[in-house]
């Protein structure tokens, strides 16, 4: 099904399948790949304004490269090496889409709370726990107290 | 409302510092905001989605709230931001809370350039004591960057971030000292003490920050001043004697309203002021109110910000923690070989959120797409941090706040347009100071510097000097004690009040000065000089 309209179900598991490459799953680090249904889901609700241009775009893509079912076809074969130089050539000279497209994924992918526990840091907002802060070693004020005035005088 | 006694136009930093010291007087105090309360529980910190929210952004061509004006940006160097509800600017402010050096008052004097301030440090040095009390100021006694000072509460910890760049500030035999920030470290006048929240630039959640709204407003309205939100004023309206009648606003439904007052207080700061009064034409003002000097809106200054952000090795703080902690004043004095005159100060911006870290990979070539991702993200999570020099902007009547042609409010309200460049003297102190950056980071180990930016595009929150003050009316727009050399009850009390910079944040500056023009206005109530 459809998550968005829009998308026929080939194009977005098309999506899907850019959105695995450009932010691929890792088991070693226990991170959801970016084509992770709740990423996806994300994204769509996250880019209200922008969706509309991401759509377009990706139909313009899909129309550079002869269609879905070219599309469909033509990844099966080449489509590592595509999205290779996708991603090589971005931002200056890939398409539109991957320029729209990566900020997009990423702010979609970076607010899941997956990734923020994979990063040692505490899924949830910020507020009511807060964090702790080191307060390390203020001895190392010593070497400027008592130093010259630096300020100058102007009496 | 019934005519009042003081009629005060914003409700931002100056304003309710104002109101406070000015409550004790018994007069009727009414202030107008454009804006609403702020609701706390709204704050980004309160829900997972906080690194994703432009109704707290400090671009109000991004916010576009109700409470917001538009602003022209595109013949400015650099971008004007702001909050526009009660509590003003401090809502999203760091609040980072550094002092003015005495040098700063004597610019023209000193290095003979810009022109002296009609006061100096000691005048307001007992303004800025009881402002850190109200304001609730952390920082240490013994900065040699300073005349002595003492903060009510204990420093900032220094976190790993601050321990790095304190260690890389050491090797160079740079000051650094802990800086001064209206954020609580202890529980302080029944506000809670910080918790690391590290989100002070989108509202503090937790309260321990210092905006107006928790500091000034609640005590200034238990003592009777009357705080009406919502309620743009258009113009301030003369009379046939050229004295200030009132005002004319909107208020949330768009009627429009007239207040009449004894005395007109504006305090929409260094941008909403000069566009305040450049709407309030008259035929005794024909070129704005308060206008005859030809100054309101011109010597507009921001201060320039070069920032160098540099990635470390190991973990530092992240966004856990105020976003300042430490700063060097080390190249804040005039040093005439280094090629310019006056000079910054150097701020510690500790870290970002996992979003923004991510964000600034991309687009800064670090974080690429594909297999290796996550290790390069990994190296770039928590590591990231940055410094920025906060570079004293000289008063050139070239830049200036004007009215724009086509733009305007929700009212109808014609919008400011900002016309600024950077003068000679901003860029070689922006240049150098990136110098200083980058060697401060690679004295602190850093891996690498990952961007820089000077001057950094977004950075208009010191928005000043466009109404100044002075003892010459040809030369400025109010005397030394806030008053309109033109309208004698009329009063400007925010930072366009400011003739020089300085390089250093303005908010302690800008209400240590309102506090000192309340207590002038007191003085002279007593002795029946007020409009003389
Ligand atoms: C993101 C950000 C970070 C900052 N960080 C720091 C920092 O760390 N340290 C520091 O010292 N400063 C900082 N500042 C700057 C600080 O917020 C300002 O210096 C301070 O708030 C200025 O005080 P003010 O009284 O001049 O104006 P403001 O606080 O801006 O208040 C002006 C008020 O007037 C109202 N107003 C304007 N026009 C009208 C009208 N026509 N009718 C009715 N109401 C009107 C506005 O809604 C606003 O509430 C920061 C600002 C921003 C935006």
């Amino acid at each position: 099904m459809s998550i968005k309209p829009g998308f026929s179900k080939d194009e977005e598991q098309l999506l899907k399948q850019i959105a695995a490459s450009v932010i691929p799953p890792s088991t070693e680090r226990s991170l959801p790949g970016a084509d992770d249904e709740e990423v996806f889901q994300r994204l769509y609700s996250n880019t209200t304004d922008a969706l509309n241009s991401l759509l377009n775009a990706f139909h313009e893509l899909l129309e550079s490269e002869g269609g879905i079912s070219a599309a469909s076809h033509w990844k099966a074969e080449k489509f590592n090496d595509w999205i290779s130089n996708q991603i090589e050539s971005w931002p200056a000279q890939s398409h539109v889409f991957f320029k729209l497209f990566f900020p997009l994924i990423i702010r979609a992918y970076y607010k899941d709370e997956r990734v923020h526990k994979a990063y040692n840091r505490r899924p949830g907002p910020p507020f009511p726990e807060g964090y702790e802060l080191s307060d390390e070693d203020w001895g190392l004020l010593e070497e400027v107290r008592g130093r010259p005035s630096l300020y100058k005088s102007c009496d | 409302m019934k005519d009042v006694d003081v009629l005060i136009i914003g409700g931002g930093a100056s304003a309710a510092a104002f109101a406070w010291s000015l409550a004790d007087t018994k007069m009727k105090i009414l202030c107008l905001e454009q804006g609403d309360w702020v609701d706390h529980g709204n704050y980004p910190a309160m829900s997972s989605d906080f690194e994703l929210r432009d109704d707290f952004s400090f671009d109000p061509n991004i916010r576009k709230s109700s409470a917001d004006y538009p602003v022209n940006n595109e013949d400015s160097d650099i971008a004007a931001a702001n909050f526009n509800g009660v509590g003003g600017g401090t809502i999203l402010y760091a609040a980072h809370f550094p002092r003015l050096h005495p040098s700063d008052f004597r610019v023209r004097t000193l290095d003979g350039v810009a022109e002296d301030w009609p006061i100096d440090y000691e005048t307001l040095t007992p303004f800025y004591e009881l402002n850190d009390r109200m304001m609730g100021v952390s920082g240490l006694a013994g900065d040699p960057a300073y005349p002595p000072k003492q903060a009510p509460m204990p420093p900032i910890p220094l976190g790993k971030s601050g321990s790095a760049l304190a260690r890389a500030y050491n090797k160079l035999g740079w000051h650094w000292w802990p800086a001064d920030c209206a954020i609580n470290t202890t529980e302080y006048e029944g506000r809670d003490k910080c918790i690391n929240i590290g989100l002070c630039g989108s509202g503090c959640a937790q309260g321990a920050k210092g905006s107006v709204d928790v500091t000034y407003w609640p005590e200034a309205i238990r003592q009777g001043v009357h705080l009406k939100t919502n309620c743009r004023v258009q113009e301030v309206t003369v009379g046939p004697d050229g004295m200030a009648t009132g005002v004319i606003y909107f208020d949330a439904n768009g009627n429009t309203h007239r207040q009449s007052a004894q005395m007109v207080v504006v305090a929409c700061n260094g941008i909403g002021t000069p566009r305040l009064l450049l709407n309030s034409k008259s035929s005794l003002f024909p070129d704005g109110l308060a206008n005859r000097s030809g100054l309101v809106g011109k010597n507009l200054m921001f201060h320039p910000y070069a920032t160098v952000e540099a990635r470390f090795k190991d973990a530092l703080d992240g966004s856990r923690g105020p976003l300042k902690g430490i700063q060097s004043h080390e190249f804040y004095e005039t040093d005439t070989a280094r090629g310019f005159v006056r000079g910054f100060s150097i701020e510690m911006h500790r870290g970002h959120g996992p979003l923004t870290t991510a964000m600034i990979g991309l687009l800064t070539g670090r974080l690429p797409m594909g297999t290796n991702h996550h290790e390069a993200y990994s190296q770039l999570a928590d590591r990231i941090m940055a410094v920025a020099a906060v570079c004293e902007d000289l008063p050139e009547e070239s830049n200036f706040v004007s009215l724009d042609g086509s733009l305007t409010d929700g009212n109808g309200i014609p919008a400011p347009k900002i016309n600024y460049k950077l003068g000679e003297n901003s860029r070689k102190i922006l240049g150098f100071a990136e110098a200083r950056g980058r060697e401060l980071f690679e004295a602190a180990g850093a891996e690498e510097i990952i961007r820089t930016q000077s001057p950094m595009p977004m950075a208009g929150w010191h928005n000043l000097g466009t109404a100044r003050m002075g003892t010459d009316p040809e030369k400025s727009v109010v005397n030394e004690w806030g008053r309109s050399h033109d309208v004698k009850n009329l009063f400007v009390i925010d930072g366009s009040l400011f003739v020089t910079s300085g390089g250093v944040n303005p908010t302690s500056t800008i209400q240590a000065l309102s506090l000192y023009i309340a207590d002038s206005i007191k003085t002279r109530l007593s002795n029946a000089s007020l409009f003389d």
